[in-house]
C-alpha cells in the first residue's frame, strides 16, 4: 500500500433552510428544528485527513438532524439540544433550572478518533551472516556492507589500518577486537487489513442546589463517565540479535468515572470553596501478550545465546522461555483530590485569595515471577502526592494602578521503587570464560533503585501592574520567578525569572491596538544530562575493560546535555482591531517567538512567527461570517556530535 | 484547669454557627453593596424595573426571559435586582432620558464595569478572577458575555460562542486548531474552555485546573496517569516538552515529527548510521510467537523463523533507526514492564547497562 496518505475525497454540507417552529414570545414551548444532509468521500486514511470523522464516519450521503426545546413556565425552565450526525456523531444535552433551587445540566456526546495503522514497511535492515565474510584473520579482507566479519579489528597501537577478521583468534599483536557480527531489524504487520479507531462516549452532569433558607450555601455535585472502547495498534519487540518487531490489534476498553461533591458559602466578603472529587480509571481490556523471540548470538547466528556457542552473554531478562507475556498494558488508577479556597473582597479595591489542593493518585503494580518484583513483593501499589498552597493579593491605588502578588509552593511526591530483577540463566560464553565473566551483572546492578523524577518542591512568586496612562490606554508591567527543586538530583534544579510589558491602547473609537513583549531567563532547564556524543577523533582511546566491548565504552563519552527547553525567551507580539461598524472589523497580528539554550556543549535555538489576518463579517443577525489567514514559520536547530560506530 | 467540651456545649456551637450563617445570608448582598467599590450616578434613585419597560419595551421582557431576569429572592442576599442592580438608579436618566445618567457597560472603564458583575459573581471560577490574566489585560466581562441577548441565547451569555469568542484576540490558536492534528475542536467536540478557565487560575496560561498542567490532560488522557514503574521524565515533567495541544503538522500533537523531535534530547540510536548491504543476505530470525511457547526450554529451537529480506539496501539502516522511534519505544509514557536488556553491570564496573529494562519498549 502507498505509504503517502493523501486526500482526494471532499466534506459536503448540503444544508436545508432550517426549519424554525420557535413558538412565540408568550408561550412556554420554543423549539428550533434543523435538518439537512451530509455528504462525504474519504480515500485511503482516513485518520491523516478526518481524523474526528467530522460529519459522519462513512462514505455516501446521510440525513441528519438537530433538534432545540425550550420549555419556561412558573419558574421551571428546560432547554434540550439533540444533534444526530451519525451513530458515532452525536450530541445531546439537557439542562434544567427549578425556580433557581436546583440547577442541573447533562450532556452525552459520542466522538470517534481514527488511530494510526503503522504498517511497518521502514524497518527491513540486515547485514549478512558472519557465515558468507570471505576473509580471515590471516587474510583480512576489507570491510564493506556486504562482506561483514564477526569482529572488526582495529590498531590499539601507532596507526595501522583497520580491517575485518574472523571471529577467530587471536587477535593480532596491535590490534583489539570489536564485535560487530551480524544484525537485522525486520517489521511485522501482523494485522495488515485492521483499522484502528477508538469511540468515545462522555456524559456529564452538574448539579447545583441551593436551600432559599440557606441562600449562602450552594452545593455542587458533578459526575462524569467516559468510555473509550475500540482496536489500537499495539507494538512489541524482540532484540538481540536479530530486532523483530511486530504489530497487533489491542482492545481497548477504558473507563474514567469522577465524583465530584462540593460547597461554595459565600458570607458577605467572605467566599469560601471546597470540593472533593475522587476518580477511578479502569482499563477492562486484556493487556495484549507476546512470546519474545529467542536470541540469536551475532557471531553464530544458527545458534541462540543459551548455547555455549555464543560470543555474547545474554543479559536478557526474559525470552520464549518465559512464555506469553504481557506487554503494551495500561494500568488502572484511582484519585482523590481535594481544593480548599478561600477569597475575602475588602474595602478600597482589595481581594485577598488563598487555596490549598491535595492529590493522591495511586495505581496497583503486578510484578512477574522470575523476571522482576519491587519494593519486596509481587504485587503493591504506587502513590502519587500533591500538595499546593496558593495566595494571591490584588489591590487598587489611587484608581489608576492595580498590582497583584501572587504566590504558590507545590510539593510532589512519587513513590521510589526498590527493583529487583532476575536475568536468564548465563550460560558460560566461549570466548570469554565462563561464568561469572566479563558481561555478568552484579547484585547491585541486578537491584537498583528507581528515584521518581516526579518528586520536586516549586515556588512560583510574581508581581503584576497594571497603570492606566489613559482613559482607555493601559500599562502592564509584571515579574514571575519559578523555582523548581527536583529531588532527582541527575535533573537538579531549574530556576527561571520572566519579566514582561504590554501596552494596550484604543486611539479611536473604533481601533484598539496592544503589544506585549516577555523575557525569560531559566538556569538548568530540564534537560538531559550526558544524552550524546561529544567529538573526539581518537578512536581507539576509549574502549573499556580487556577486550571488545559493545557500544558501552562510547555510551561513556556521553557527556553534551540536549534539551528542547530554552534557557533564554523572547516574546512579542502585536495586535491591532479596527472595527469601523457593529457588523465589520478587522484584526491583524503578529508574533514572534525565540528560544535558544546553550548547555553543556549542545545548543539549540527555535524561531517562531506567526502573523495573521482575519475579517469578521455579519451582514444580518443570524449570518456572519470570518475569513482569516494565518501564517506559521518555526525553525529549530539542534546541534550536537553524532557519534558513528558500530555496536 | 482543664475544659473539655461537653455534647450540650457543641450543640451550642453548632447552633451558632447555624445562626451565624442564616444572618450571613440575609446580609451577604447587602454588605457587598455598601462596602465595595463601584461606581455611583450621584442624586439618583431606583424606579423599577416597570419604569424602565415603558421606554425599553421589547428589552425588558426578553430580559425577563435570561437568567438576570429569574433570579430568585433569595440569590441576592439582601441586594437588588432587576435593571438597575446592574446600570444603576435610574431616577435622572428616566427624567431626564440621558444617556450620562444611567451606566452604559459600553463606555466604563473595563474595572468598573467588571466590578458591577463581581458584586454578585464572587464564587466559582470567579473566585480567582481578581489578578488574574484577563483581568491584568484590561478585559472586562463584557467583553465576553452579552446579557441581553436575542432570540437564540448562547452558552453562558457569552456575545459569540466558542471558539469564535476567543479567536476575536486569540487569532494564533485558530490558526493552530486547523493543523493537520488537532484536538476536535472544529469538530465541535471541545471548547476552549474544555481546558482554559477564562476567569482565573492558579495554573499558567488560565488552565482549568487547580493542579499541575499535566493534570489537565490526564482528565481525558488518564491512560499515562500513571505513577508507572518506568518512567519517562519529559512526561513527568510537563507534557507540553513534546506536545502543542492546540495543534501541529506531526502527528499526534508531536511538536515536531519523530525522529526530531526525540533527537532533541537523545543520541540517535547508532544503527542509523550503520551502511546497510546491498543484497539480500538471507537473514531469519526464530518467531517466539509462532513457537507458541511449546519449545523446551533450554534446547534450541527449531521453530518457524521470519525471513529478514533487506529491501531498503544501504539505506536501510538509516530508515529503520530513522524514521520512528516509538515504534519500538513504543511506551513512552511510562510503563510498569521491563524492557527485555537486564540493567547489567559488572564487578569491575565497567561493562553493561545500567539502565536496561528502562527502554520503554514493553
Amino acid at each position: 500500500m502507498n505509504k503517502r496518505m493523501w486526500l482526494t475525497g471532499i466534506a459536503a454540507c448540503a444544508l436545508l433552510s432550517p426549519l424554525s417552529a420557535a413558538a412565540e414570545g408568550g408561550k412556554p414551548l420554543a423549539a428550533t428544528l434543523e435538518t439537512g444532509a451530509a455528504a462525504i468521500n474519504v480515500q485511503d486514511d482516513i485518520s491523516k485527513v478526518n481524523e474526528y470523522s467530522a460529519l459522519r464516519t462513512k462514505n455516501g450521503v446521510n440525513p441528519y438532524g438537530k433538534v432545540d426545546l425550550t420549555y419556561h413556565k412558573n419558574g421551571v425552565v428546560m432547554d434540550t439540544s439533540s444533534r444526530f450526525m451519525d451513530s458515532v456523531d452525536q450530541d445531546h444535552s439537557l439542562s434544567l433550572d427549578v425556580k433557581r433551587v436546583f440547577r442541573t445540566e447533562f450532556n452525552y456526546s459520542v466522538l470517534q478518533h481514527w488511530l494510526d495503522h503503522d504498517k511497518m514497511l521502514y524497518l527491513d535492515a540486515a547485514i549478512p551472516p558472519t557465515s558468507s565474510y570471505t576473509g580471515s584473520a590471516a587474510n583480512p579482507l576489507p570491510l564493506t556492507p556486504n562482506n561483514v566479519p564477526a569482529f572488526w579489528l582495529y590498531p590499539t597501537t601507532g596507526t595501522g589500518p583497520s580491517y575485518g577478521g574472523g571471529p577467530a583468534t587471536p587477535v593480532p599483536p596491535g590490534y583489539r577486537s570489536q564485535q560487530i557480527g551480524r544484525a537485522s531489524v525486520f517489521g511485522e504487520d501482523l494485522t495488515p487489513d485492521a483499522v484502528f479507531s477508538i469511540k468515545r462516549k462522555e456524559w456529564t452532569s452538574k448539579s447545583d442546589l441551593t436551600i432559599p433558607q440557606l441562600p449562602n450555601l450552594t452545593f455542587h455535585f458533578k459526575y462524569r463517565n467516559e468510555d473509550r472502547n475500540g482496536m489500537e495498534q499495539s507494538i512489541g519487540m524482540s532484540k538481540c540479535t536479530s530486532c523483530h518487531v511486530t504489530g497487533q490489534s489491542r482492545g481497548v476498553n477504558e473507563n474514567t468515572r469522577d465524583l465530584t461533591a462540593g460547597v461554595t458559602g459565600r458570607f458577605g466578603l467572605l467566599t469560601l470553596d471546597y470540593s472533593f472529587m475522587n476518580r477511578e480509571f479502569r482499563e477492562d481490556a486484556a493487556a495484549p501478550t507476546r512470546i519474545y523471540d529467542p536470541a540469536l548470538s551475532p557471531g553464530a547466528p544458527a545458534s541462540n545465546y543459551d548455547t555455549a556457542a555464543q560470543v555474547f552473554d545474554n543479559r536478557m531478562l526474559y525470552d520464549y522461555r518465559n512464555g506469553a507475556l504481557r506487554f503494551d498494558e495500561t494500568p488502572d488508577s484511582k484519585k482523590d483530590s481535594h481544593v480548599v479556597k478561600a477569597k475575602v473582597d475588602l474595602a478600597g479595591d482589595t481581594t485577598i485569595m488563598a487555596s490549598y489542593v491535595n492529590a493522591t493518585v495511586e495505581s496497583g503494580k503486578t510484578a512477574e515471577p522470575g523476571i522482576f518484583s519491587f519494593n519486596g513483593a509481587n504485587q503493591t501499589r504506587l502513590t502519587s502526592s500533591y500538595d499546593a498552597y496558593g495566595g494571591r493579593l490584588t489591590s487598587v491605588f489611587g484608581k489608576k494602578l492595580t498590582v497583584t502578588l501572587q504566590g504558590r509552593a507545590e510539593r510532589l511526591r512519587d513513590d521510589d521503587v526498590a527493583l529487583s530483577f532476575e536475568t536468564l540463566p548465563i550460560v558460560p560464553v566461549a570466548g570469554f570464560g565462563t561464568a561469572p565473566n566479563l558481561f555478568t551483572p552484579t547484585t547491585d546492578s541486578l537491584n537498583p533503585t528507581r528515584h521518581s523524577s516526579v518528586s520536586r518542591d516549586t515556588i512560583n512568586t510574581g508581581i503584576d501592574a497594571l497603570y492606566r496612562l489613559a482613559p482607555r490606554t493601559t500599562l502592564r508591567l509584571g515579574y514571575d520567578y519559578k523555582l523548581t527543586d527536583r529531588h532527582y538530583e541527575e535533573f537538579g534544579k531549574t530556576t527561571s525569572h520572566t519579566v514582561k510589558a504590554s501596552v494596550q491602547a484604543r486611539p479611536l473609537r473604533t481601533l484598539s491596538t496592544r503589544g506585549t513583549l516577555s523575557y525569560q531567563s531559566i538556569d538548568n532547564p530540564f534537560h538531559n544530562p550526558n544524552a550524546a556524543q561529544t567529538p573526539i577523533t581518537d578512536n581507539t582511546a576509549f574502549t573499556v575493560g580487556g577486550g571488545a566491548t559493545y557500544g558501552i565504552s562510547l555510551y561513556d563519552r556521553r557527556t553534551a546535555d540536549l534539551t528542547n527547553q530554552p534557557d533564554q525567551v523572547i516574546d512579542g507580539s502585536i495586535s491591532s482591531t479596527w472595527s469601523p461598524s457593529a457588523s465589520y472589523s478587522v484584526s491583524a497580528n503578529y508574533r514572534v517567538k525565540a528560544e535558544e539554550n546553550s548547555l553543556d556543549v549542545s545548543n539549540w535555538s527555535q524561531t517562531t512567527h506567526t502573523p495573521g489576518l482575519s475579517v469578521w463579517y455579519a451582514p444580518g443577525e443570524r449570518v456572519n461570517m470570518t475569513f482569516a489567514y494565518n501564517y506559521l514559520n518555526q525553525g529549530s536547530e539542534t546541534a550536537f556530535c553524532q557519534g558513528w560506530y558500530d555496536g | 484547669m482543664r475544659h473539655t467540651l461537653s455534647g450540650a456545649k457543641i450543640v451550642q456551637l453548632a447552633g451558632l454557627c447555624f445562626l451565624l450563617t442564616l444572618v450571613g445570608a440575609c446580609a451577604t448582598g447587602s454588605v457587598r453593596e455598601r462596602i465595595l467599590t463601584l461606581p455611583t450616578i450621584e442624586g439618583a434613585s431606583r424606579v423599577g424595573d416597570k419604569d424602565c419597560a415603558t421606554c425599553h419595551e421589547k428589552m425588558v421582557p426578553a430580559f425577563a426571559k435570561t437568567v438576570h431576569g429569574r433570579l430568585a429572592d433569595f440569590e441576592t442576599m439582601g441586594s437588588e435586582k432587576g435593571c438597575e442592580s446592574c446600570h444603576g438608579p435610574g431616577s435622572l436618566h428616566a427624567e431626564a432620558g440621558d444617556t450620562a445618567f444611567v451606566f452604559s457597560f459600553a463606555k466604563l472603564a473595563p474595572d468598573q464595569s467588571s466590578a458591577i458583575c463581581l458584586k454578585c459573581h464572587s464564587s466559582d471560577s470567579l473566585m480567582e478572577w481578581h489578578g488574574n490574566l484577563h483581568a491584568m489585560a484590561d478585559v472586562a466581562c463584557s467583553d465576553c458575555h452579552q446579557i441581553h441577548q436575542g432570540a437564540n441565547p448562547t452558552r453562558k451569555s457569552l456575545k459569540q460562542s466558542e471558539p469564535a469568542l476567543c479567536y476575536d484576540c486569540h487569532q494564533e490558536y485558530q490558526a493552530k486548531a486547523n493543523f493537520p492534528s488537532h484536538h476536535p475542536i472544529k469538530e465541535g467536540k471541545m471548547v476552549c474552555t474544555s481546558c482554559h478557565q477564562a476567569h482565573g487560575s492558579a495554573a499558567k496560561g488560565l488552565l482549568k485546573t487547580d493542579e499541575r498542567p499535566n493534570d489537565l490532560c490526564f482528565n481525558c488522557h488518564a491512560r499515562h496517569q500513571g505513577p508507572f514503574v518506568f518512567e519517562h521524565a519529559p512526561v513527568q515533567e510537563d507534557c507540553s516538552i513534546c506536545h502543542d495541544p492546540h495543534g501541529t503538522v506531526a502527528n499526534n500533537l508531536l511538536k515536531q515529527n519523530e525522529p526530531f523531535l526525540c533527537l532533541q534530547c537523545h543520541e540517535s540510536h547508532f544503527h542509523a548510521t550503520r551502511t546497510g548491504s546491498s543484497t539480500n543476505p538471507g537473514n531469519t530470525a526464530f518467531d517466539g510467537n509462532t513457537l507458541n511457547g511449546s519449545t523446551p526450554a533450554g534446547l534450541p529451537i527449531d521453530g518457524t523463523r521470519v525471513e529478514f529480506s533487506n529491501s531498503h539496501g544501504t539505506d536501510a539502516w538509516a530508515q529503520a533507526f530513522g524514521t520512528k522511534c516509538t515504534v519500538c519505544h513504543s511506551k513512552v509514557h511510562g510503563s510498569d514492564l521491563p524492557s527485555q536488556t537486564a540493567p547489567s553491570v559488572n564487578s569491575a564496573g565497567d561493562r553493561g547497562w545500567p539502565d536496561g529494562a528502562r527502554g520503554l519498549t514493553r
